[in-house]
């Protein structure tokens, strides 16, 4: 009470005497670093919320929400493209301005960021841009791009997310390699300090074109200790926090007063990938078995329906062109049982997969160990440390791989990493199929170029109907990511879902 | 006393050697491809490899060894994989941090911890006794992360004295001080524990030893006996202990750090190590090795400066 008074008293003084309280933003994630800001390179859950107050795209994901339907325009106030979808042409905003001394935002800078994310040399994410044939700038405020094909939602390749963020030309020139912690974009918030291990420290950019922001600071504290950081937030020092994955920590926040807990969508897809190149995993009996033999209802349970939620298909819920309805296999372990005797395994199989030690994962793989062996399906788990886990399964040395991921909401993109023939692990084009999978590269290639929506959308559902059928892999869970924020925190729009992995702190969050 | 330095820091030399061929052997061996960590799971082969061949990963390893040794030689730790600062950047950032951290646990442990074990000593088995047997089990069996997570519920959430994020951000003296309080005493009790139970124990030999029996014949007071004559032979397992406990210091540095969010070379390590940082993770082990082979210079030549025999020798 008496801090209150206090603190209600400094707010008269200060107010009588016409000084502006600084109104400071704490917000505490789960990570020892940042890695960087540079848009092209930020891939870590630490490093994603940041590029969203720093940057913008041509187009904007509208704040609090990851769907790709509802986008709406950021620094192109139009664009138009060609019936085939094959040239877009952008008008950009007029008075745009880049934070510090870099200047006006001009259709150069456009081209620029543009070719630099399609560049492995400058982005992580290059293989996305692949499709660009040329970026041109018209006149300073006009950007066309020509596509060699059809790219599926080609507008979610220009919002500001990864490569569509727009950067500043003279900084990336002038900063070179330290413009990765010196970032410069055009967004409501500027970069002010870094320290390393610590924190990163933003500025309202009083230029903003949507309007100066009513934050004046935010301190982004790098706070590894889940217990520090739990600790911090309830003692007021932090106003959001990244939370645990944790039904029991969503619960303990819930009750406590002042705190409301985000639960947030893109989900990460956890699955059961199956190499259907080595025995006894090469018969198709054998992986239907192992569907059936999964209590898909069982494992939510464990995570907790606060934070996880069942499956719909082999790309998660919500993404463009998800199958809502897709064919699932249901749990039945007689069935299974059946079938392995079917395909001449009545004694049961053993199953070799490489394990990550990371608690959350190895939990839920000595969960499904333990449902399968109620199949007669032994699950022998080598289990090694995390980054060896990556390597490994990279080199196609595992049977069944875990693994659970978030992507661009799109589905070409999970179908395309993750089932494609040209991703299989071990090629020279590989990315992430670790089945072997190659039912469905038709339709995916097909869905790609594909300019009518809809044809879209029915190709993309029959892709994950073959690639269900065929056992490539078998969804078990979707985990959300889960925050928390001080009630007298007002983000400015309704926080559905966190396509950055974390609230967008905008020129309209309020703190009072 | 020129020569003795001389000595000492010659005798380092080959030490340092060897440890940096360790710590450049043992990050190779560490699991894990540091480009996935650099460039995100969703890079292409070509991408990653294009990354191995800038930072020189795919050099013959006897060709990065000698790159290694040549650059530390220079006095270069190189720069970060991850974030491309330069290493001595970062160290120097956080080392004052670290150095602060330390030297406030030793302050503490020595104040607290002499005074207990000789009290305890001289009332054998009494209270002061049983309760400095207490506190330095307790101080030995509680890890870290334990005793600061309590101390962090007491002292910082419920009673508000100090905050929860020990990260110091004015350069108020008074500010740092408060900041640093939790830690150091999250520390310092380790130490308290250590050199309460090293001095009990030489304290116990030394006060029935002749000598002391002799000066307490002479009739010397008994805070003479105890402080001046029984005290000073106990010094050197005293000083031995805090010089060893540098290095037991750093493990228990890292788990402070962490837990009190407090920034230093421990919290710099476990996000090296996350982050498959391999030249930051090799330039923070160099400099940890030089730290305890400075700090056990410095036992060696304060056992000169509380026993004039180590001197003449």
């Amino acid at each position: 009470m008496k801090r209150h008074l206090r603190a209600a008293a400094a707010a008269v003084i200060l107010a009588a005497a016409g000084v502006h309280a600084e109104t400071v933003l704490n917000v505490g994630m789960s990570a020892a670093d940042v890695s960087q800001l540079d848009p092209d390179r930020a891939t870590t859950t630490q490093d994603k919320p940041l590029t969203s107050w720093l940057y913008n795209g041509l187009v904007r994901f509208k704040p609090g929400s990851a769907s790709l339907e509802t986008l709406e325009p950021d620094l192109a106030e139009r664009w138009e493209s060609t019936p085939d979808k094959l040239t877009w042409t952008f008008h950009l905003r007029k008075g745009v301005k880049f934070h510090g001394d870099f200047g006006a935002l001009t259709a150069d800078d456009v081209v620029f960021s543009l070719k630099r994310a399609a560049d492995s040399k400058t982005s992580s994410f290059s293989g996305d841009y692949a499709s660009i044939e040329s970026v041109e700038a018209l006149d300073p405020s006009t950007v066309r791009i020509k596509l060699k094909q059809a790219v599926p939602f080609f507008l979610g390749l220009v919002t500001n997310y990864h490569g569509g963020m727009i950067v500043s030309r003279k900084a990336v020139e002038k900063l070179g390699d330290n413009f990765r912690l010196n970032p410069i974009g055009t967004g409501p918030f500027k970069f002010e300090a870094y320290k390393p291990n610590e924190s990163v420290t933003f500025v309202a950019n009083k230029d903003y074109f949507r309007g100066a922001p009513k934050i004046d600071r935010i301190v982004y504290r790098l706070i590894p200790a889940d217990s520090a950081r739990d600790l911090a937030f309830t003692s007021g020092e932090l106003d959001i926090v990244y939370g645990r994955q944790d039904q029991k920590w969503a619960e303990r926040f819930k009750k406590e007063s002042g705190v409301i807990v985000d639960v947030l969508r893109p989900a990460e897809l956890g699955m059961l990938h199956l190499n259907m190149t080595v025995k006894p995993l090469d018969d198709k009996r054998v992986r239907q078995a192992i569907a059936h033999a999964i209590n898909r209802q069982q494992i939510v349970s464990f995570k907790g329906d606060l934070t996880a939620d069942p499956p719909v298909s082999v790309v998660p819920a919500g993404y463009l062109g998800t199958d809502a309805k897709a064919p699932l296999a249901t749990y039945d372990v007689a069935k299974a049982k059946a079938l392995l005797k079917e395909a001449g395994f009545a004694n049961g199989i053993t199953v070799k997969a490489i394990q990550s030690t990371l608690p959350s994962m190895l939990n839920t793989a000595q969960i499904l160990q333990a449902q399968l062996k109620l199949a007669g399906i032994d699950l022998q788990l080598e289990t090694v440390d995390h980054q060896t886990f990556h390597a490994n399964i990279r080199k196609d040395l595992s049977g069944a791989v875990y693994y659970t991921a978030a992507r661009f909401p799109v589905a070409d993109v999970p179908l395309t990493q993750f089932f494609h023939s040209r991703s299989i692990v071990g090629t020279p084009t590989a990315v992430i199929n670790f089945s072997h999978c190659a039912v469905a590269d038709k339709e995916i290639d097909a869905a790609r170029s594909e300019p009518d929506l809809a044809k879209q959308k029915e190709l993309w559902a029959t892709a994950q109907k073959k690639i269900l059928d065929e056992v490539c892999a078998v969804p078990l869970f979707e985990q959300l990511q889960v925050w928390a924020h001080k009630s007298n925190i007002d983000f400015g729009y309704k926080l559905v879902d966190a396509i950055h992995l974390g609230p967008q702190i905008t020129e309209l969050t309020t703190k009072k | 006393m020129l020569r003795f330095v001389v000595n000492r820091l010659l005798l380092a030399l080959p030490t340092l050697w060897a440890v940096l061929t360790l710590v450049f052997v043992l990050v190779r061996v560490v699991p894990g491809d540091p480009t996935i960590v650099v460039l995100g799971d969703q890079a292409t082969p070509e991408a990653r490899a294009a990354l191995r061949q800038r930072l020189g990963l795919d050099k013959p390893i006897l060709a990065q060894y000698a790159d290694f040794m040549v650059q530390i030689a220079r006095g270069d730790l190189g720069r970060s994989l991850v974030t491309n600062r330069p290493i001595t950047t970062d160290v120097a950032a956080v080392l004052p941090y670290t150095i602060e951290l330390t030297l406030a646990a030793l302050v503490i442990g020595s104040l607290i911890g002499v005074p207990l074990g000789v009290v305890a000593a001289q009332k054998r088995d009494g209270f002061v006794d049983w309760l400095a047997r207490i506190v330095s089990l307790a101080g030995l069996s509680f890890p870290a992360f334990v005793s600061g997570i309590l101390l962090l519920i007491a002292f910082a959430v419920e009673l508000r004295w100090f905050p929860v994020i020990s990260t110091v951000t004015s350069t108020d003296p008074l500010s740092r001080l408060r900041a640093l309080a939790l830690p150091s005493i999250n520390l310092g009790l380790i130490m308290v524990a250590y050199v309460t139970r090293v001095t009990r124990s030489g304290m116990l030999k030394a006060l029935s030893d002749d000598y002391v029996r002799t000066a307490r014949a002479k009739g010397l007071p008994n805070r003479l006996v105890v402080w001046r004559h029984a005290l000073r032979n106990v010094l050197i397992p005293i000083v031995t202990v805090v010089g060893l406990y540098l290095g037991v210091l750093i493990g228990n540095a890292v788990l402070t750090e962490i837990v009190f969010n407090r920034p230093g070379l421990g919290k710099l390590i476990v996000s090296a190590l996350n982050q498959r940082d391999y030249s930051l993770l090799q330039g923070l082990m160099v400099v940890t090795a030089l730290a305890v082979v400075v700090a056990n210079i410095l036992t060696d030549l304060t056992y000169g400066l509380v026993d004039p025999r180590v001197k003449a020798s």
